[in-house]
């Protein structure tokens, strides 16, 4: 199946209605890892990482759909999304959950959005109750195009393990490269103002 | 995941003095139905269910106020409850598991998909069985949509099958109920 495939599938009322008569957030991501289709989603996008980006787009499309008229929501479409990314790829599932925590008319993918927010929030406020060296939260590095800082990357990857306890995969290592690149960068940049 | 009580929403306690969590209003407080909303999605509900042959569904009420099968059986359908606390909810009130052969109408049904508790019923009518079937009625409140009163077993896939039977009737009436018989 492509991906638009996986779109009609999980945007289609019977998928929406079989997830809609849950009682509780840990129910509906229970449901969610039983359920084939999500299964076979997050297969491909592990497969395809690329389509992550896709996925995100695909939420964005759907957020301004929200209207009552239309009588559903998407919500627990926009829910399968979330929950797809949150165990692919955090920071994309971080974006996502900040869009969708700013749309009314959702309840399902606003409290895994919440969760997603507020697990994040709380890693924030222990790496900086933690953090002793206020340069090192700081500074940037330039890798390739973009600037990449240490606290947000830092974040991404203990919430990715925190949420994702099976996942001891792509981010922790991106990570740990990561902070060996910035490591190297920051000793670089001491030793030439040293001098 | 429990959320922090953040004191918007009216508390809910159980009969011993347990105070019942409720999500964070805040993940609530933008979800807004109406009532012409739900009562669609509730009869596009009933007719799939139908569909798959299951028939005696009947549609209760419809409600645009946001509670679910824990609020609607244990806060008056104040309150929308997490099902993840229907364990504690059940022992702090006092109630204690039942056999399915003997449940009486108000007893609980509790819902499991694996072994994962999904949710809760409350039983309305007791009726003699069809053949090797039971036809015990139960009451359920079906997530954002209606009330639907149904088949004991009748419900749709995600909410499990009836696996725990619990009643809050003190011992001794379950046993002046067994000699009566």
């Amino acid at each position: 199946m492509t991906l638009s495939d996986y779109f009609k599938v999980i945007e289609s009322a019977t998928f929406q209605l079989q997830f809609s008569v849950l009682s509780g957030l840990s129910v509906v991501e229970f449901a969610l890892s039983q359920d084939k289709t999500v299964g076979d989603l997050l297969a491909l996008l592990r497969r395809e990482t690329h389509h992550a980006q896709d996925l995100y787009r695909r939420i964005r499309y759907l957020l301004p759909q929200l209207l009552p008229e239309n009588n559903h929501s998407y919500d627990e479409s926009i829910v399968a999304y979330l929950y797809c990314l949150n165990k692919i790829d955090m920071l994309i599932a971080y974006r996502a959950s900040a869009l969708i925590w700013s749309s009314e008319g959702l309840l399902w993918s606003r409290w895994l959005a919440f969760k997603i927010l507020h697990l994040v929030q709380q890693v924030e406020q222990s790496l900086d109750a933690s953090s002793v060296d206020g340069e090192s939260d700081m500074f940037s590095i330039a890798d390739g195009t973009e600037l990449t800082n240490t606290r947000s990357l830092a974040t991404t990857s203990m919430v990715t393990l925190v949420s994702n306890p099976d996942m001891l995969g792509s981010y922790a290592f991106k990570f740990q490269l990561q902070s060996r690149r910035n490591s190297e960068t920051h000793l670089v940049s001491r030793v030439s103002a040293s001098y | 995941m429990s959320f922090q009580y953040f004191g918007l929403q009216k508390p809910v306690f159980a009969r011993n003095g347990w105070e019942i969590p409720q999500p964070n209003p805040l993940v609530l407080e933008k979800y807004q139905q109406t009532e012409d909303l739900v009562r669609i999605q509730t009869v596009a509900l009933v007719d799939e269910m139908l569909g798959k042959g299951k028939t005696g569904l009947q549609i209760r009420s419809v409600s645009s106020h946001l509670y679910d099968c824990v609020g609607m059986i244990f806060a008056n359908r104040r309150a929308w409850i997490d099902i993840e606390y229907v364990g504690q909810i059940l022992i702090n009130d006092g109630y204690q598991p039942a056999a399915k052969d003997d449940l009486v109408v108000g007893d609980v049904v509790v819902y499991t998909l694996g072994s994962k508790r999904v949710h809760v019923g409350l039983v309305t009518r007791v009726l003699p069985k069809l053949g090797k079937i039971s036809n015990t009625r139960v009451l359920s409140k079906w997530g954002k949509h209606g009330e639907v009163e149904h088949r004991m077993e009748d419900v749709p896939y995600y909410l499990g099958k009836p696996c725990e039977y619990w009643s809050e009737r003190a011992p001794h009436d379950i046993e002046r109920l067994f000699q009566s018989d």
